[in-house]
C-alpha cells in the first residue's frame, strides 16, 4: 500500500509520474490553494522534480491518497533555491545522506477522525523506513512549527535550523530532522497500528 | 497541569474552577500560533476574573504557545510573568522552546503509563519486602530486623534494596515514604 518510486521514472514508469503529478495538482493547488502551482494541464510539477527525485506514494484500493517527496541536498533543492531566506544567513546542511522532504500530502479523507491519524501516522513511518532504506542520515524539512512536534513525538532527532518565520501569510521554520532508533520503532509502531500497511520498493528494470 | 507558577495562584486556580472560563483556554481552541494573554482576552467578560486576579499574583501578561492534539484535545505552554516584552525572535524562539519540552513532557507521560498501572501503584512488592519496609517504617534497622524475622541481615538489606529499586526510591527513607504514599504499607 506504500511504495517508493525512484530513479528515471519519467522514462521507466511515465503513467506512474502521470498519476503522481495530477495527485499533487489536485492536492496542492486545489484542496490547498497554491496557486502559483497551478498548471494548465492540472499536472503539479516544479524545477525540482527530475530522476534524482524519489517518490514514496500510499494507495488505496488504486488510487494516490498520500505522498511525499524526498529530493536530494546535493542538486538544488526548495531550501537552497526557493527560499533561502528562511535560513535567515544560516548554512544548512546537506550531502550525500541527506534528502529533503517536501510535498507531504495525505488526503483529507484519510485524517478525517481519530482512527484516521493511524493512516498519516504509517505513511510518516514509510517516509522514515524509505529514508533508513536509502542509508539517510537525516531529512531537511520546512514545515509549520506544529508539525515540528510531531516528527519529535515519532522518534526524529530535530535540529531547528533558523527561528520560525512568516512565509506567504504562514510560519514556517526549516529542520533538520535525523533518524534514530526510536524513528524506525515509531514506524514498526505506526505499521502495527496500521492493518495491511508494508511498503514496496518500486525500483527501475 | 505542569507548572511553574506561584503555588498560591496555582490552588486558586484550581479550586475556583478557573480552568473552565480562562479567556486563554478558549482562545487556543481556535488558533494554531502562539498568542499573547491580553489578545485572549479582548472581548470575553466571564473571563475576566481569571486575569484579574492572576495579575494581583504578579502574572500580567504572558505567551500562549497552544498544542492540538491527534485525539482533538487541546493543550498548551504560558510563560508569563510581570513584564513580558518579547521582540520577534524571542516570540519564536519560546515558540520552538514549547514545542520540544511539550515532546518530551509527552515522551515522559507516555513512559509512565506504559508500566501497569496495578503495578506502578504496588510497586509489585514481594510480602518479604512489604514486611522489611514495615518495620523499617516503624524505626527498625536492617540488623533489627534480621532478628525479628530470624532471616540474615545481608537478605534483610537485600529485600530493602529490591524494595527501593520496584519504587524508584533513591534510598530507605524515600523507599518507606513512597510505601506509605502508595499505600503499600499503612
Amino acid at each position: 500500500m506504500f511504495s517508493m518510486v525512484h530513479g528515471d521514472i519519467e522514462r521507466n514508469y511515465p503513467s506512474v509520474l502521470d498519476h503522481i503529478y495530477r495527485f499533487r495538482h489536485s492536492y496542492f493547488v486545489e484542496t490547498l490553494g497554491w496557486e502559483a502551482c497551478r498548471r494548465p494541464d492540472n499536472r503539479e510539477r516544479d524545477q525540482f522534480d527530475g530522476p534524482g527525485s524519489i517518490h514514496v506514494v500510499g494507495r488505496d484500493e488504486g488510487h494516490i491518497v498520500s505522498y511525499a517527496r524526498l529530493l536530494p541536498t546535493t542538486r538544488p533543492h526548495l531550501l537552497s533555491h526557493l527560499y533561502p531566506e528562511l535560513m535567515q544567513g544560516a548554512k544548512a546542511p546537506t550531502g550525500h545522506r541527506i534528502y529533503e522532504w517536501t510535498r507531504q500530502s495525505v488526503l483529507p479523507r484519510k485524517r478525517e477522525h481519530g482512527a484516521a491519524n493511524a493512516f498519516s501516522n504509517a505513511f510518516m513511518g514509510a517516509v522514515a523506513r524509505v529514508a533508513e532504506a536509502l542509508d539517510l542520515e537525516g531529512l531537511l524539512v520546512q514545515t509549520h512549527p506544529a508539525l515540528v512536534g510531531r516528527l519529535l513525538d515519532t522518534g526524529w532527532d530535530v535540529e531547528t535550523l533558523a527561528l520560525p518565520t512568516l512565509y506567504a501569510g504562514a510560519l514556517l521554520v526549516p529542520v533538520y530532522a535525523r533518524i534514530t532508533a526510536r524513528t524506525l520503532e515509531a514506524a514498526d509502531a505506526a505499521f502495527a497500528a496500521w492493518p495491511g500497511s508494508r511498503l514496496a520498493f518500486h525500483r527501475p528494470p | 497541569m505542569l507548572s511553574g507558577w506561584p503555588r498560591e495562584w496555582e490552588q486558586r486556580y484550581q479550586a475556583r474552577g478557573f480552568i473552565h472560563v480562562d479567556p486563554v483556554l478558549r482562545h487556543l481552541k481556535g488558533v494554531i500560533d502562539p498568542f499573547f494573554w491580553h489578545e485572549a482576552a479582548t472581548g470575553q467578560t466571564e473571563g475576566r476574573v481569571v486575569m484579574d486576579e492572576a495579575r494581583v499574583f504578579g502574572l500580567r501578561e504572558g505567551f500562549c504557545v497552544p498544542f492540538h492534539q491527534h485525539d482533538g484535545s487541546e493543550a498548551c505552554i504560558s510563560f508569563g510573568g510581570a513584564r513580558l516584552e518579547l521582540s520577534t525572535d524571542e516570540q519564536a524562539a519560546l515558540h520552538m522552546i514549547a514545542i520540544y519540552a511539550a515532546s518530551t513532557a509527552k515522551a515522559i507521560m507516555h513512559r509512565h503509563a506504559q508500566v501497569e498501572p496495578d503495578a506502578r501503584t504496588r510497586g509489585d512488592l514481594t510480602a518479604r519486602e512489604v514486611e522489611c519496609l514495615k518495620w523499617s517504617a516503624a524505626g527498625k534497622t536492617a540488623w533489627d530486623i534480621s532478628v525479628i524475622l530470624s532471616i540474615s541481615r545481608r537478605t534483610v538489606e537485600h529485600h530493602l534494596a529490591n524494595a527501593c529499586t520496584k519504587l524508584h526510591a533513591v534510598g530507605r527513607t524515600h523507599c518507606v515514604a513512597e510505601a506509605i504514599r502508595r499505600r503499600i504499607i499503612a
